[in-house]
Protein backbone atom coordinates (compact mmCIF):
# COMPACT_ATOMS: atom_id res chain seq x y z
CA UNK A 1 0.00 0.00 0.00
CA UNK A 2 1.39 3.30 -1.41
CA UNK A 3 1.45 6.01 1.69
CA UNK A 4 -0.78 8.59 0.08
CA UNK A 5 -1.08 10.43 3.79
CA UNK A 6 0.82 13.60 3.40
CA UNK A 7 3.92 14.38 5.67
CA UNK A 8 3.50 17.21 8.38
CA UNK A 9 5.02 20.44 7.24
CA UNK A 10 8.08 21.52 8.50
CA UNK A 11 6.35 24.18 10.40
CA UNK A 12 4.23 22.36 12.47
CA UNK A 13 7.54 20.87 13.89
CA UNK A 14 8.05 24.31 15.05
CA UNK A 15 7.51 25.60 18.87
CA UNK A 16 3.92 27.22 19.25
CA UNK A 17 3.12 30.73 18.72
CA UNK A 18 2.59 31.19 22.86
CA UNK A 19 5.81 29.59 23.51
CA UNK A 20 7.71 31.33 20.79
CA UNK A 21 6.24 35.45 22.38
CA UNK A 22 7.27 33.55 25.74
CA UNK A 23 10.72 32.72 25.34
CA UNK A 24 11.07 35.73 23.10
CA UNK A 25 10.08 38.29 25.98
CA UNK A 26 12.48 35.83 28.13
CA UNK A 27 15.38 36.23 26.47
CA UNK A 28 15.76 38.68 23.71
CA UNK A 29 16.36 36.82 20.54
CA UNK A 30 15.11 33.27 21.41
CA UNK A 31 11.55 33.43 19.83
CA UNK A 32 13.80 34.11 16.45
CA UNK A 33 16.20 30.75 17.41
CA UNK A 34 12.79 28.84 18.31
CA UNK A 35 11.69 29.89 14.69
CA UNK A 36 15.26 29.05 12.63
CA UNK A 37 16.73 32.11 12.73
CA UNK A 38 19.75 31.81 14.50
CA UNK A 39 21.76 35.00 12.63
CA UNK A 40 18.88 37.44 13.96
CA UNK A 41 18.30 35.71 17.37
CA UNK A 42 22.42 36.22 17.97
CA UNK A 43 22.47 39.71 16.38
CA UNK A 44 18.76 40.38 18.79
CA UNK A 45 20.26 38.85 21.73
CA UNK A 46 23.87 40.73 21.70
CA UNK A 47 22.33 43.93 20.87
CA UNK A 48 19.73 44.56 23.47
CA UNK A 49 21.34 42.80 26.16
CA UNK A 50 24.25 44.94 25.70
CA UNK A 51 21.63 47.95 25.56
CA UNK A 52 20.15 46.71 28.82
CA UNK A 53 24.33 46.57 29.84
CA UNK A 54 24.91 50.08 29.25
CA UNK A 55 21.82 51.41 30.67
CA UNK A 56 23.02 49.98 33.82
CA UNK A 57 26.01 50.95 33.68
CA UNK A 58 25.17 54.91 32.44
CA UNK A 59 23.34 54.64 36.49
CA UNK A 60 20.28 53.59 34.55
CA UNK A 61 17.37 53.45 37.20
CA UNK A 62 14.99 50.00 37.01
CA UNK A 63 11.42 51.52 37.54
CA UNK A 64 9.07 50.31 40.23
CA UNK A 65 4.99 49.77 39.06
CA UNK A 66 3.64 52.90 40.93
CA UNK A 67 0.86 53.24 39.87
CA UNK A 68 0.57 56.95 41.31
CA UNK A 69 3.32 58.16 39.17
CA UNK A 70 2.09 57.29 35.23
CA UNK A 71 5.44 57.81 34.28
CA UNK A 72 7.25 55.52 36.14
CA UNK A 73 4.78 52.96 35.69
CA UNK A 74 4.83 53.15 32.23
CA UNK A 75 8.75 53.00 32.04
CA UNK A 76 8.22 50.27 34.67
CA UNK A 77 6.28 48.54 31.77
CA UNK A 78 8.90 49.16 29.38
CA UNK A 79 11.84 47.80 31.34
CA UNK A 80 9.91 44.75 32.11
CA UNK A 81 9.54 43.74 28.56
CA UNK A 82 13.03 42.00 28.02
CA UNK A 83 12.35 39.34 31.00
CA UNK A 84 15.45 37.93 32.03
CA UNK A 85 17.92 40.59 32.11
CA UNK A 86 15.12 42.80 34.33
CA UNK A 87 15.06 39.89 36.67
CA UNK A 88 18.89 39.50 37.01
CA UNK A 89 18.65 43.03 37.59
CA UNK A 90 16.25 43.18 40.38
CA UNK A 91 17.63 40.08 42.00
CA UNK A 92 21.17 41.62 42.21
CA UNK A 93 20.11 44.93 43.08
CA UNK A 94 21.55 46.39 40.02
CA UNK A 95 19.61 49.45 38.70
CA UNK A 96 19.57 51.61 41.66
CA UNK A 97 19.46 55.04 39.93
CA UNK A 98 21.98 57.89 40.38
CA UNK A 99 20.24 60.52 40.07
CA UNK A 100 22.76 63.04 40.56
CA UNK A 101 25.02 61.14 37.63
CA UNK A 102 25.76 62.79 34.46
CA UNK A 103 24.37 59.67 32.48
CA UNK A 104 21.27 58.93 34.73
CA UNK A 105 18.86 59.94 32.42
CA UNK A 106 21.21 58.36 28.87
CA UNK A 107 21.26 54.99 30.94
CA UNK A 108 17.04 55.45 31.23
CA UNK A 109 17.04 56.49 27.83
CA UNK A 110 18.50 53.07 26.88
CA UNK A 111 17.00 50.38 29.91
CA UNK A 112 13.67 51.55 28.65
CA UNK A 113 14.50 51.60 24.86
CA UNK A 114 15.89 47.89 25.38
CA UNK A 115 12.46 46.48 26.33
CA UNK A 116 10.34 48.12 23.89
CA UNK A 117 12.60 47.35 21.41
CA UNK A 118 12.57 43.82 22.60
CA UNK A 119 8.19 44.59 22.24
CA UNK A 120 8.91 44.33 18.56
CA UNK A 121 11.12 41.66 18.69
CA UNK A 122 8.69 39.53 20.16
CA UNK A 123 5.75 40.32 18.04
CA UNK A 124 7.98 39.77 14.48
CA UNK A 125 9.14 36.46 16.31
CA UNK A 126 5.14 35.59 16.71
CA UNK A 127 4.61 36.97 13.07
CA UNK A 128 6.65 33.91 12.31
CA UNK A 129 5.06 31.91 14.20
CA UNK A 130 2.39 31.81 13.40
CA UNK A 131 2.87 32.05 9.85
CA UNK A 132 1.64 36.09 9.15
CA UNK A 133 5.24 37.01 8.40
CA UNK A 134 7.30 34.32 5.76
CA UNK A 135 9.79 32.95 7.03
CA UNK B 1 31.24 58.00 28.60
CA UNK B 2 29.80 61.27 28.91
CA UNK B 3 29.55 63.12 25.60
CA UNK B 4 26.10 63.56 24.15
CA UNK B 5 27.17 63.11 21.08
CA UNK B 6 28.99 59.87 21.24
CA UNK B 7 25.76 58.50 23.46
CA UNK B 8 23.39 59.49 20.73
CA UNK B 9 25.21 58.10 18.40
CA UNK B 10 25.95 54.38 20.34
CA UNK B 11 21.94 54.71 20.87
CA UNK B 12 21.23 55.40 17.38
CA UNK B 13 23.50 52.35 16.10
CA UNK B 14 21.89 50.11 18.58
CA UNK B 15 18.22 51.25 17.50
CA UNK B 16 19.21 51.00 13.56
CA UNK B 17 20.82 47.77 14.11
CA UNK B 18 17.62 46.56 16.15
CA UNK B 19 15.23 47.69 13.08
CA UNK B 20 17.18 46.62 10.34
CA UNK B 21 17.73 43.05 11.71
CA UNK B 22 13.39 42.60 12.17
CA UNK B 23 12.45 44.39 8.50
CA UNK B 24 15.03 43.12 6.36
CA UNK B 25 15.90 39.42 5.93
CA UNK B 26 19.43 38.76 3.97
CA UNK B 27 22.42 40.87 5.23
CA UNK B 28 23.35 43.52 2.68
CA UNK B 29 20.03 45.01 2.87
CA UNK B 30 20.05 45.06 6.47
CA UNK B 31 23.52 46.76 6.47
CA UNK B 32 21.97 49.29 4.28
CA UNK B 33 18.89 49.72 5.78
CA UNK B 34 20.66 50.08 9.25
CA UNK B 35 23.40 52.77 7.79
CA UNK B 36 19.96 54.39 6.54
CA UNK B 37 18.45 54.74 9.60
CA UNK B 38 21.35 55.47 11.48
CA UNK B 39 22.40 58.44 9.40
CA UNK B 40 18.50 60.09 9.69
CA UNK B 41 18.60 59.52 13.35
CA UNK B 42 21.99 61.38 13.70
CA UNK B 43 21.65 63.75 11.06
CA UNK B 44 17.99 64.30 12.35
CA UNK B 45 18.97 65.10 16.07
CA UNK B 46 21.27 67.21 14.78
CA UNK B 47 18.69 69.40 12.55
CA UNK B 48 16.74 69.34 15.74
CA UNK B 49 19.30 70.58 17.49
CA UNK B 50 20.10 73.74 15.74
CA UNK B 51 16.28 74.42 15.18
CA UNK B 52 16.06 74.40 19.05
CA UNK B 53 19.13 76.64 18.90
CA UNK B 54 18.04 79.27 16.75
CA UNK B 55 14.79 79.42 18.09
CA UNK B 56 15.60 79.50 21.80
CA UNK B 57 19.03 79.72 22.08
CA UNK B 58 19.70 83.41 22.83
Amino acid sequence: MSSSVAKPALASVRPSAALTFVAAWLVPGAGHFLQGQLRKAVILFVVLTAMFAIGLGFAGRLFPFQVTEPLVFLAALAEWAIGVPRMIGAFTGAGRGDVVAATYEYGNTFLIAAGLLNVLAIFDAHDLATGRKPA
Amino acid sequence: MTSHLGVMMLFAACVSIVFATILRDDATAQMRFAGRIFLSLVLGAYAAGWLMFLAFGR
